[in-house]
C-alpha cells in the first residue's frame, strides 16, 4: 500500500520531523521541522557539528525512537501506526543500522554477530549466503571466528556492517561509520557502503569524513537541529 | 574527603536503581540477622534474668506437711545455709471469678501461703506484693493473661469449710515453673495465716510443705544437698530442686530454640554475603574499564578497593540497620510469648548492644565482599582491563540455535560471572530447602510434642531378639538395644545414679545430651555424665568414676565428657554395653526405636504390636503439651518466615541484576529486528541455565555442606531432621524455574517498553 506524493518512490521520507527531550523548563528541540526524502540507489550524507541532532534524525529515520510530532515513511509504511512489536518485525527485514560505537554483542563471535538478524528472521540459508559473500569483501575471512573483544576497531565496525546489510534491507542507516577508523580501514568501509548504493539501496549516513561525504549524492546540513 | 569517598558516593547516587536494589538486599540480610539476635538474647539471659529479679532461690525442696518447728531447727544446723523461707502449699484448690466481672470462669489452683510478704523467689510485675491483710491475693501473670483478670477483682476460692473471696493486688511470675498454661495448674498466694486457717487440711502448729533456701558459697552446693538429704530423713516425698538444675531443663527446651535460629540465620548470612560479593563481582566486570582507567592514572589497587568496598558498606549502613530492627520486630512478639509461658523475662532494650555488635560486623562483610573483588580484578594488567576481557568463546563456531539456546549460551561464556551467580542463587535456594525441612518438621512436631527433643521415641522391654524385626518395620529410622541400670558410689551419700548403656559410640546417638566439655564417649569403658554428677562428686575429663551397681558388680568408667542431664538432678552416665554387662551380666536388655521424620510413634506402636512386640512411649525432654510445642512452633515459623521470605526475596533480586546486565544486548537484539518473544526467550535461556545450576549446586551444598553443619549445631538437641525431602525439593526447583522465567519476562518486558535509543544508552 503505497501513498502518492513525493513519498512514493522514496524509500525513507520525513516530514516536519521534531524531536523534544526533557519536560517543562528542561524541555529543548533537538531537532524541529526537518523533512527530507531519500529515494533507492540514493546516498545521502548528513553534516553538522556535534550535537546538532545528526544521530536523534538518524534514530527516528530507523524506528529506534519516537519523534514528538512529525511522521516517518519507510518503504511506504509509517512508522507511528506501528506498534512496537511490529515496528521490531519491520526492522529485522527493512532497515540496517550501523552504530557509531558498533553495538556488537560481546559474548557471540564476528560471525556469529553478522548471521543473527537472519536467524531473528528464520532465513538460514539465505542469511549464511549473503553473510558469506559479505565476509568475503569485508575482508573480514581471518577473524570471523573471534570474539569482538579482541577484533580491532576497523573489524568491528566491518563486522557491523555485515550485519547491517546481511538481510539485503533497502535502507541503510550508518552513525558515522567511519568515525573511529584509520583511513585504511574508513576505504573499505565506504567501498562497501558505495556497493549497497548501487545495488539500489537507500543510504543515509552522519559522517564528518570528507572523502565519505563526496562519494554522497546529497549533502545535507544540521545546525542546532534544522536544515540549513 | 578523599576521592575515593567522592567517587563511591558519586556512583551512589548515578545508579539509584542498582542502589536500590543493593539495599534490599543488604535490608534482607539485615532481617534475618536480626531476628536471630533478638531471640537469641531474648532466649540466653530470660531466665538469669528473671531468676535475678526475683532472687530465686538456690534450693528448692517440696515435701508433705511438716511442723515448722520440726523442720527449722534442722535447716539451722546446716553451715552453709544463709538463709530460708518456708511455705505452705494446698492444691488442687477450686477457683473462680465472680459473675459480676464478665464471663465465669472457673479451675483448680496451687495455693501457696507465704510467711514474709515479699519472699524470695517471687517477682511482683504487676500491682504490689502481699501485706499480710487475709483477702489479698497474688497471682501469676500466666493465670492473669489467660483469664484476662484486672487488679482489684475478686477470686472466689474453694475453703476448707465454704468459699472465701479475695482481692487480687499483685501479679507475679515464679522462674522455676513454666508458667500457667503450660503448667497444668496456676500458682496463687496468700497469707500463710490463710492458707492454714482457710484451705490447708493440714495438721498440726505451723505445718509447712516448701522452702526455699539460700546457700553462703555457692562452690559448695553438692556437699549442703547431701547434707540436706540427710536432713530430710523422715520427711515423705522430699523433691529437691536446685536452681541449676532448673536452668538446665528450661535450656534444654530455650537453647534448642536458640541453636535453630542461630544455624538457620548464619546459613542464611552466608548466603547473603555470597550475593553481595557476587553483585560486587558483577559490577567490577562491567566497570573493568574504569578499573584501568584509574590504574592507568594512577591509583593504587587497595585505593580502587577501597573505593568499592566504601560505596557499599555506605548504602549497607542504612539498609543493613533498619533490616536488623525490622527483623528484631518480626519475631519479638513471638519470641515474648515464649520468655512469659517459660516465666523469664525479655532483655531490658529490645534493641542492645548485641544487635549494634552484629549490625557492624554485617555492614564491614558487606563491605569487605565488595572490596575483594575489584581487589582481584584490579590486579589484572592494565591493559587487559582497559580491554574489559571477561568472555571466553562456547559453543561450536557459526552455529546459533534459537534464541533460547543463544540465551543459554550467553549465560555460558561468562564463566566465572556464571559461577558467582549460581553460588549466590544456590546460597538462598539452599536456605528455602532448609526452612522447608524445618517446617514439615515443626508440623510433625505439633502433632507429636513428645518428638521435640528426643532421638526415640519408644522403648521395647525384655525382647531383645526382636531387634531385628524392630528394625524392618516400617516408620522405623533406627533402634538399638539399650540398658539401665542404677549404682550408687560410695562417697555420694546414697542417692543412686543412672548409668545408660548402648554399643559402644552409640549413646551419642540414641541419647547425645548437648556436651558441655570433652568429647563424645567412642569406646569401651568411657562415659559421658551429667553436669550434675560431676559437679556432685567433683569430677572431671580424664577422671574415673567409680560405682557399684546394683547386682554389687564394680563399674569402672573413664570420663570423656560432660555433658547437660537434665533428668535424674543430672545424675547420669552414659557408657557402652560391654562395660556395664561385665559388672552387672543380668542387666535387662530394652530396644530403643527411633521413627522416621514424620512418623508418629502411636503408627510405629500399633505396627510393632501387631507383630507381637510391645513399645512403650518415652517421655520428651521438654515439657509435653501442645500448648507448649505451639508457643515454639510460632517462634520457629516466624523465624523460618523471615530467614525464607528473605532468601526467596534475595534470589529474586540476583535475578533481576542479572537480567539487568544483560540491557544491552537485549537492545542491540531489538534494534536489529529482535521481537519482545526474541528477548524474552533470550533472557530466559540464560535465566533456565542459570537455575539448573543453581539447583544442582543448592542440593549438593545441603547435601555436603548444611545438612552435616545444622546436624552438629542440633546435633545436641535430639531429632530436628532437616534433610532434603523429594517433595520439597520438587516443589522449590519449580518455584525456581517459575523464578527465572518470571524474572526474565519482567525484564524483557521492561525494555521492550523503553525505546531502543535508551536501552542503548542505559546503564
Ligand atoms: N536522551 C537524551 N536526553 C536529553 N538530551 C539528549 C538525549 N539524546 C541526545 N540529547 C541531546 O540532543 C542533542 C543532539 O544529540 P545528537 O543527536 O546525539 O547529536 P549529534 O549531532 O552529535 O549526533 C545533544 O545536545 C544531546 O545532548
Ligand atoms: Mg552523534
Amino acid at each position: 500500500m503505497r501513498t502518492e506524493g513525493p513519498a512514493a518512490t522514496a524509500t525513507v521520507s520525513a516530514r516536519e520531523l521534531r524531536r523534544v527531550y526533557g519536560r517543562g523548563h528542561a524541555a529543548r528541540a533537538v531537532l524541529d521541522s526537518v523533512s527530507l526524502a531519500v529515494g533507492p540507489g540514493e546516498l545521502v550524507a548528513i553534516l553538522g557539528p556535534s550535537g546538532s541532532g545528526k544521530s536523534t534524525l538518524l534514530n527516528l529515520l530507523g524506528g529506534l525512537d519516537r519523534p514528538t510530532a512529525g511522521e516517518v515513511v519507510v518503504n511506504g509504511q509509517s512508522l507511528e501506526s506501528l506498534s512496537e512489536a511490529a515496528l521490531a518485525r519491520f526492522r529485522r527485514t527493512t532497515i540496517g543500522f550501523v552504530f557509531q560505537s558498533f553495538h556488537l554483542i560481546p559474548e557471540l563471535s564476528a560471525w556469529e554477530n553478522v548471521l543473527l538478524p537472519a536467524r531473528l528472521a528464520r532465513d538460514r540459508h539465505g542469511g549464511r549466503r549473503r553473510a558469506l559473500a559479505l565476509v568475503e569483501t569485508l575482508g573480514l575471512g581471518a577473524v570471523i571466528g573471534q570474539l569482538p573483544i579482541d577484533l580491532s576497531g576497523g573489524e568491528r565496525q566491518r563486522v557491523a556492517i555485515a550485519r547491517a546489510l546481511v538481510m539485503d534491507p533497502p535502507l541503510v542507516l550508518a552513525d558515522e561509520p567511519t568515525g573511529n577508523l584509520d583511513a585504511a580501514s574508513g576505504a573499505v568501509v565506504i567501498e562497501v557502503l558505495a556497493n549497497a548504493v548501487t545495488a539500489g539501496r537507500a543510504v543515509v549516513l552522519v559522517t564528518h569524513d570528507d572523502r565519505l561525504a563526496r562519494t554522497a549524492h546529497r549533502v545535507i546540513a544540521l545546525r542546532d537541529g534544522r536544515l540549513e | 574527603m578523599s576521592a575515593v569517598v567522592i567517587r563511591a558516593l558519586a556512583a551512589i547516587r548515578a545508579r539509584p536503581a542498582s542502589t536500590l536494589i543493593t539495599a534490599l538486599g543488604l535490608f534482607l540480610a539485615g532481617a534475618i540477622l536480626g531476628s536471630a539476635v533478638t531471640t537469641r538474647e531474648a532466649l540466653g539471659g530470660g531466665l538469669e534474668r528473671a531468676q535475678r529479679a526475683a532472687q530465686t532461690a538456690d534450693i528448692v525442696a517440696h515435701f508433705d506437711p511438716v511442723a515448722l518447728d520440726t523442720l527449722g531447727p534442722r535447716l539451722d544446723a546446716i553451715a552453709n545455709i544463709a538463709d530460708w523461707s518456708p511455705r505452705i502449699t494446698a492444691r488442687p484448690v477450686n477457683i473462680a471469678t465472680r459473675r459480676a466481672d464478665g464471663p465465669r470462669r472457673t479451675g483448680t489452683a496451687e495455693v501457696n501461703g507465704l510467711l514474709l510478704d515479699q519472699p524470695r523467689g517471687l517477682l511482683i510485675v504487676a500491682g504490689r506484693g502481699l501485706s499480710g491483710r487475709e483477702d489479698e491475693v497474688v497471682v501469676e501473670r500466666g493465670l492473669f493473661t489467660a483469664w484476662h483478670l484486672r487488679l482489684g477483682q475478686g477470686l472466689r476460692l474453694r475453703g476448707r469449710s465454704g468459699p472465701l473471696f479475695v482481692r487480687i493486688v499483685g501479679v507475679s511470675i515464679e522462674p522455676d515453673v513454666l508458667a500457667f498454661p503450660l503448667a497444668s495448674r496456676p500458682r496463687i498466694y496468700l497469707p500463710y495465716e490463710t492458707v492454714r486457717n482457710r484451705i490447708s487440711t493440714a495438721r498440726g502448729r505451723l505445718p509447712v510443705t516448701a522452702v526455699a533456701i539460700n546457700v553462703t558459697d555457692r562452690t559448695r552446693l553438692a556437699v549442703t544437698l547431701a547434707q540436706l538429704r540427710a536432713a530430710s530423713f523422715g520427711l515423705d516425698r522430699v523433691t529437691i530442686q536446685t536452681r541449676t538444675g532448673i536452668r538446665l531443663a528450661i535450656d534444654q527446651a530455650s537453647g534448642l530454640i536458640s541453636s535453630v535460629i542461630v544455624a538457620f540465620a548464619i546459613v542464611a548470612l552466608v548466603a547473603a554475603l555470597v550475593m553481595i560479593a557476587a553483585a560486587a563481582y558483577a559490577r567490577v566486570t562491567r566497570d573493568l574499564a574504569t578499573i584501568g582507567t584509574l590504574r592507568a592514572i594512577g591509583v593504587s589497587n587497595p585505593v580502587i578497593a577501597a573505593s568499592y568496598a566504601i560505596e557499599v558498606a555506605a548504602i549497607a549502613v542504612v539498609a543493613i540497620g533498619a533490616g536488623v530492627v525490622a527483623g528484631s520486630v518480626a519475631v519479638a512478639g513471638q519470641a515474648a510469648v515464649l520468655l512469659e509461658s517459660f516465666n523469664e523475662l525479655p532483655p531490658p532494650h529490645p534493641l542492645g548492644l548485641g544487635h549494634a555488635l552484629v549490625a557492624s560486623a554485617a555492614v564491614a562483610a558487606a563491605g569487605m565482599a565488595a572490596g575483594a573483588p575489584a581487589l582481584i580484578a584490579a590486579r589484572r594488567p592494565v591493559v587487559e582491563l582497559l580491554r574489559g576481557a571477561a568472555i571466553v568463546r562456547t559453543g561450536r563456531a557459526g552455529v546459533i540455535g534459537s534464541p533460547l539456546l543463544l540465551g543459554a549460551r550467553l549465560a555460558l561464556s561468562r564463566p566465572f560471572r556464571l559461577a558467582a551467580a549460581v553460588v549466590s542463587i544456590a546460597g538462598g535456594i539452599a536456605v528455602v530447602l532448609v526452612m522447608a525441612s524445618l517446617a514439615r518438621t515443626l508440623v510433625a512436631t505439633q502433632d507429636n510434642p513428645q518428638s521435640l527433643g528426643v532421638r526415640y521415641s519408644l522403648l521395647v522391654e525384655d525382647s531383645p531378639g526382636a531387634l531385628d524385626a524392630v528394625r524392618s518395620t516400617p516408620g522405623v529410622a533406627a533402634a538399638a538395644i539399650r540398658y539401665e541400670a542404677l549404682a550408687v558410689n560410695a562417697y555420694d551419700l546414697g542417692q543412686p545414679l543412672r548409668i545408660v548403656a548402648f554399643d559402644a559410640g552409640r549413646s551419642g546417638v540414641f541419647d547425645g545430651r548437648p556436651l558441655l566439655s570433652g568429647r563424645r564417649s567412642l569406646g569401651p569403658g568411657e562415659a559421658e555424665v551429667g553436669e550434675g554428677l560431676a559437679s556432685s562428686l567433683g569430677l572431671a575429663e580424664g577422671q574415673m568414676l567409680i560405682a557399684a551397681a546394683e547386682g554389687g558388680g564394680e563399674v569402672r568408667l573413664r570420663i570423656v565428657g560432660v555433658v547437660r542431664e537434665p533428668t535424674n538432678d543430672g545424675r547420669v552416665a552414659y557408657a557402652d554395653a560391654t562395660t556395664l554387662l561385665a559388672a552387672q551380666p543380668g542387666t535387662a536388655a530394652q530396644i530403643a526405636v527411633r521413627p522416621t521424620a514424620g512418623t508418629s510413634p502411636e503408627i510405629v506402636k500399633e505396627r510393632l504390636a501387631a507383630q507381637g512386640i510391645t513399645a512403650v512411649p518415652t517421655g520428651g525432654l521438654v515439657p509435653s503439651g501442645a500448648s507448649f510445642v505451639a508457643a515454639v512452633v510460632a517462634l520457629l515459623r516466624a523465624v523460618a518466615a523471615v530467614n525464607g521470605a528473605g532468601s526467596v526475596a534475595l534470589t529474586l533480586l540476583a535475578l533481576v541484576v542479572l537480567a539487568r546486565e544483560r540491557s544491552e544486548t537485549v537492545a542491540i537484539v531489538r534494534a536489529i529486528g529482535g521481537s519482545r518473544r526474541h528477548v524474552a526467550m533470550l533472557l530466559g535461556g540464560a535465566g533456565l541455565v542459570l537455575m539448573t545450576l543453581a539447583l544442582v549446586t543448592a542440593v549438593v551444598a545441603q547435601w555436603l555442606l548444611l545438612d552435616p553443619i545444622i546436624e552438629r549445631l542440633l546435633g545436641t538437641y535430639g531429632v530436628l531432621d532437616v534433610s532434603l525431602d523429594g517433595r520439597d525439593l520438587a516443589l522449590t526447583a519449580v518455584g525456581a524455574m517459575l523464578a527465572a522465567i518470571a524474572s526474565s519476562l519482567a525484564v524483557a518486558l521492561r525494555y521492550s517498553r523503553i525505546t531502543v535509543r535508551r536501552a542503548l544508552h542505559a546503564e
